[in-house]
Parts: C-alpha cells; structure tokens; sequence
C-alpha cells in the first residue's frame, strides 16, 4: 500500500496527544460558565405576539468604531429565516455584521420572529409576510420618518423579502438578498432533493410545528460524515484556549439553537417553494395575492455562498430572470452557508460592499 | 473545574499512557472516568453548549482507543504490511457500521412503540407472528374499547411496524452502499496514491472524503430520494399513531384530545385573520370628509325632491 506509511511510534503519539487535547478541552470548557451571543446593545421598538423588532444604533453602541463613511440616511432591516436564530449577525463583537454595518453608517433595524408553541401552529405565511413582516417594515418607516426603506434578507428570511418586496414594491427601496433560494430544485440542491418525498401534510399532522431538532438532522444529512464524527475529532483543536472555545462555543449555540417551526407555514413554504418551485412559476399565493417576482424594479444585491451547501450558488443566481430590476448585482462570497457571517475574509468584504452599495442607492 | 476532578482526569491520563506505553492486555475503566467528567460538569439548569460537547468528547476516547489499539499492535508484528492490511479491512467494517447507526439515528422507533413492544413482551422479529395480533389486541383493549376495534387497531399498529421496519431496511441499504462504495475508493487511494497518509487522523480525514464523496453521488439519486422520502413517513406515521391512541385514551378519560385543542387553536387563528383583514379593510376605505358628505346630502335632497308627491288639487277629497 503506496498510500499509507504508519510507524507504531508515531500512532502512540498521536494518541497521546490526542488525549491530552481531550482533558485540556474538557478542562477549557469547564471554565466556562455562560455563553454570550447578540450582545450589541439595542431598543426593541415593536413587538407583537413572539415577535421583536430590535434598532440597532450609533448612539447605543458606542463601542463600534467610528467610521469615515457618509452613511445612510434610509434604514436597513434584516430579516432573518425562520430556522435558526438571528443573532448569527451579531455572534460576537469581532464577528458582528450588525457592529459592522453600525460602524460604516448603516441605521439598523433586526426583525427577530422568536420561538413559535403549540398556539402559533397555525400561523401561515400570510401573517409571517403580510401581518408581521408588513407591520415590521411599517413600524421601521415610521420610526426613521423615511417613506420607504431597505430590507436585507438572509435565507428563508430572503425569499420572504423577495415575496414582500413583490407584494409592496413602493414601501422597498433597495433590496439585498443573502445565501437566498430562488429557483429550488436545481440538480445541486441535495436539501430540496431530499424533501421531494417527504409527506409535508403527514408531519404538520403529527408534529403540529415542526421540531427544530428535525430540521437540524436534515441539515446534518446533507453532510453526515463531516458534520458528524470529523467535527466532532477536530473538536479539541477547537478547545484549547478559551478564547477559542468560546468562539466555537457561540457557533454552537446557535446551530443547536433551531426554533420549533409554525407547521402551517412550514407546510406552505416546502410545499410550494421546495417542492413545486412555485415561486420562479410565479404561482405563489400569499393572502390571497399572487407573488410576481417581475414586480421587484428596485436595485437588487444578490449575495451567495460560493461553497454554500445549503443553498447552492445555482440556487441563487437565476435569480435576475423573474425579476424587472434594471440595477442588479451578484456579489459571490468565498464561503459556505455559515462562514458568510462569521468568516474573517467574508465578514471584512460583506459588511464594507454592503454599505457602499445601499451608499450609492442612497439619493 | 474542581481540583478533585482535575486530579481525577490526571490520574486517568497517566494510565492511559502507561498502558499505551506497555500496551498490556487489559485497559484500566475508561469508562468510569468518563462518568465522574459527566457528573462533575453535569448541571441540569445549563442550557449552554458545552454539556452536549463534553458527551461528545467523553465518546471520543473510547472511540479512539478501539481505533487505535488494533493499528499499533498490528505496527509492532513482523508482517506488518499484512497486518495493517487487515487491520484496514477491519476498521473499515467498523466505520460501516457506524455510518449505518449514524444514520438512522433520527429515526429510531418511537418511544411509545418500544414500550408497547416491552410491554407486550415481543421483539421486532416476531411481527409476523399470527400471536402477535392477538397479544397486541390485548394491550389495545381499554375500558370503553370493542374488541373488534382494539384488533383493528393492533392490525394497524402492525402494518405500520411492518412498513417501518422495511423501510428503515430500504434505507439502510442505500447507506450501505455509499459507505462500500467509499470504502472501496478508499482502498484503492490506498493502494495508488503517491502521497502516503502518514497517522490515523490523516487515514480518518481520507475515510472522510471518500465517503462523502460516495453519499453526494448516491444520495442524488432517485432511489435514495425514495429511500429517504418512505423512512421519513413510516416513521412519522408511528408517531401519529401513537398520538391518536393517546387522544383516544384522554377522551375516555374525559380529557380534550390533542386534535380538540388543535381545532381551537385553528379557529382562534381565522378569528384573529379575519379581525386583522377587517382592520386592513377599514384602513384602506378613504376616510369620509365633510365635502363628502355635503355633496351626499345634496344629492339626497334633490333625489327627495324629486319624488316628493304633487300638491294635492283643491276641491279633491279622500274617500273615508
């Protein structure tokens, strides 16, 4: 066998060291008492239901370095996905889009949908998009006196964005799009594959919302091996010193941190969007309204993973087909899914090309 | 951290390398160390990460020492290339293995049903026993239960169980065949490559790769899909099952049934939409101005006007 050359010296070795690695990550991690996340101070100037608005500002972060930029005079809300938690864009103070975005100017605004129960079940995507996105954007035009505002959505919270913005194009002004499906069932996307054949209204029936442990095993099963035993070895590495603990620990959390989803909402979105691709069909009915994507005419930023497993690149750039706007920009990042937030390379590029594109759209 | 378990895990290290520096026969109780880490990081108010982690870590050793053990000894014999040879043969199966197990892990059969088993005294084997019908409509039979209607629903606990267990098989066979697929890829990088993987955690990363590589190319297949699709519903149609007995037990018991709250719950949502929808409405009707309703009225007025009755004609009189 050419390809592999062991010496017992060096196998008793490794293991050795790999014990001692073990006991100090074991020791590491008992120092650690609490994990902090989403700590840039803010005002939630809305709620309603599970919902909160958060507004981000200058004035409250004071320790987000002063920027030379012009700024912005229209805001920007995030909307996130429904999956996961928001504060992946505020996982720490190093690796912070919102302290970023602060930084270079940007009046920012987060919507955080919160944890769904057993009351929420029925909620569709009719009160997600045309109740509380729709209240969320309203409440942020009149909290910064601006007519029409910029909307960022990330993932799932992307695709909604592209619904509202279809469905209230004149309260949009600008509009960006990050790790977003547009077309969902291109031959790369193993996610929408793998959901082709599971019976959506079977797991509303039975879950009523749906678990956020099974949607975490669906996200292990695009990658079982890697994400599986091979992170799990590469661990103490990760555990060596506290600092770098905490790092890994505060990714962590927020992986396992995976809200129950509201199961007629669920039902709706991997029904006609995973596995009827009815949005690029332009057959997606939202409150009774039909969502055309060609009603979107305002500028688009287009950001996508380019080792994004989850939604592919393929998943994303069809996306200036469906829609009318004439000032359109495709921005790949050299990063996956995840990496596009808390990267180092990823975060010094999004943040900046962020700013300078809402700057310039900004009149 | 306490200097109990510190000393603990100290001790526990200095074992572990005596006995890989002699390599005896018998391994000191890794387990029971590993315990003692659990209890002593243990804290069920602790929603944070790192009681999760430390499981993980703990499962680790043991992993690593069953690994591990069979590739030194096999170093330290004369025929050490035939050795590792099987040595190799041997940690593949067990990494299948593991691939397997790790991936039917979400879909283990649901707790309620491995208690009617137990409590049935059956294993999965004798499902297709004709008995097995009889016992099972014994445990179905509650007070307020036909006898006719606990055996149909012991028939449709063991259609289910059936259409479980062969499609939990269905699905295992695609993952066995990736891992085949990546253990025979493996063995021939193993074979072939020029640039030799140089410690076990190299030689793991490498599994790593292959094996991934193998799952892309099956798992996009339209029998994987399938596979995938018919485990996910068999196993989420035991799950309802087990919650339709259940709300058939509430409601003899008197209690709502789960499908009764869930109807209450979906009515107070359409009440709460329709409000909202009301309210939408109400925004959107222009607000009524004076002019508005100065122009109406004028309107009004002409429209009186207009079919106000003639004057009666003098001289006329009603008829009593």
């Amino acid at each position: 066998m050419n390809g592999i050359k062991l010496d017992g010296d060096r196998v008793r070795e490794e293991v050795q060291a790999h014990q001692r690695a073990l006991i100090d990550s074991c020791e590491t991690l008992g120092e650690i008492q609490s994990v902090e996340v989403g700590t840039s101070p803010c005002e939630v100037i809305y709620t309603q239901d599970k919902l909160k608005l958060l507004h981000y500002s200058r004035a409250a972060n004071p320790d987000a370095p002063e920027g030379t930029a012009p700024g912005c005079n229209t805001p920007l809300l995030i909307c996130y996905a429904l999956v996961n938690r928001p504060y992946v864009v505020d996982l720490d103070k190093r690796r912070s889009l919102v302290q970023k975005l602060l930084t270079l100017g940007i009046d920012l605004y987060l919507l955080d949908w919160g944890y769904p129960d057993a009351d929420d079940s029925h909620l569709d995507l009719d009160d997600y998009i045309n109740d509380y996105l729709n209240n969320c954007v309203d409440q942020v035009s009149l909290h910064s006196s601006q007519a029409r505002i910029n909307l960022l959505g990330i993932c799932q919270g992307g695709t909604f964005s592209l619904c509202y913005s279809a469905l209230y194009p004149h309260k949009i002004k600008n509009l960006i799009t990050l790790v977003t499906p547009v077309d969902f069932k291109t031959p790369d996307n193993l996610l929408s594959h793998l959901a082709q054949q599971v019976d959506v209204d079977l797991a509303v029936d039975t879950y009523g919302n749906i678990p956020g442990s099974m949607l975490n095993d669906a996200y292990k099963a695009l990658m079982p091996m890697r994400l599986g035993i091979q992170k799990q070895l590469h661990m103490p590495a990760q555990l060596q010193s506290r600092s770098k603990a905490l790092n890994f620990l505060r990714m962590e959390k927020w992986i396992h941190d995976s809200p129950d989803q509201a199961g007629e909402a669920f039902r709706q979105f991997i029904k006609d969007f995973f596995q009827y691709n009815k949005l690029i069909l332009g057959q997606v009915i939202i409150g009774g309204q039909t969502v055309k994507l060609e009603n979107i005419h305002q500028p688009v930023l287009n950001i996508y993973g380019e080792q994004d497993h989850l939604v592919p690149p393929s998943a994303s750039t069809p996306l200036p087909q469906y829609i009318s706007s004439s000032d359109y920009e495709a921005l790949p990042v050299a990063a996956g899914h995840i990496g596009i937030f808390v990267g180092q390379r990823a975060q010094n590029l999004l943040a900046p090309h962020i700013a300078q594109w809402l700057q310039r759209r900004d009149d | 951290m306490t200097d109990d378990f510190r000393t603990l895990m100290d001790q526990w290290l200095e074992q572990q390398q005596a006995w890989w520096a002699q390599l005896s026969a018998t391994a000191p109780s890794t387990q029971k160390v590993w315990d003692s880490l659990f209890s002593a990081a243990a804290n069920p108010q602790n929603t944070e990460p790192q009681q999760r982690i430390l499981a993980q870590l703990a499962g680790q050793i043991l992993i690593l020492n069953q690994h591990a053990e069979p590739f030194f000894k096999a170093l330290q014999t004369a025929d050490a290339g035939v050795a590792l040879a099987e040595v190799i043969q041997q940690w593949l199966h067990m990494l299948q293995q593991q691939a397997g197990e790790d991936a039917t892990a979400p879909w283990t059969l649901p707790k309620a049903f491995v208690s009617l088993l137990q409590a049935a005294q059956l294993d999965e084997s004798q499902l297709l026993d004709g008995a097995v019908l009889e016992t099972l409509s014994r445990l179905f039979a509650t007070p307020g239960t036909a006898p006719e209607q606990a055996r149909a629903q012991a028939r449709d606990a063991l259609q289910l169980l059936l259409e479980y267990q062969q499609a939990l098989q269905h699905y295992l066979s695609q993952i066995h065949a990736v891992s085949q697929q990546a253990a025979s890829e493996l063995l021939e990088t193993l074979h072939n490559s020029d640039t030799p993987a140089t410690s076990l955690g190299a030689l793991h990363d490498l599994w790593v790769d292959h094996y991934e590589h193998a799952y892309r190319q099956q798992a996009f297949s339209d029998a994987f899909q399938a596979a995938h699709g018919r485990i996910s519903n068999a196993h989420m149609r035991l799950q309802r099952f087990a919650q339709r007995l259940r709300d058939a037990q509430l409601q003899t018991a008197g209690l709502a049934s789960q499908q009764q709250v869930q109807q209450l719950r979906r009515d107070a949502h359409l009440l709460r939409k329709q409000v909202r929808q009301l309210q939408q409405a109400q925004t959107q009707t222009p607000p009524v101005t004076e002019a508005t309703v100065a122009a109406l009225r004028a309107e009004l007025d002409a429209l009186r006007n207009d079919i106000r009755p003639a004057t009666p004609k003098p001289g006329r009189k009603r008829k009593a």
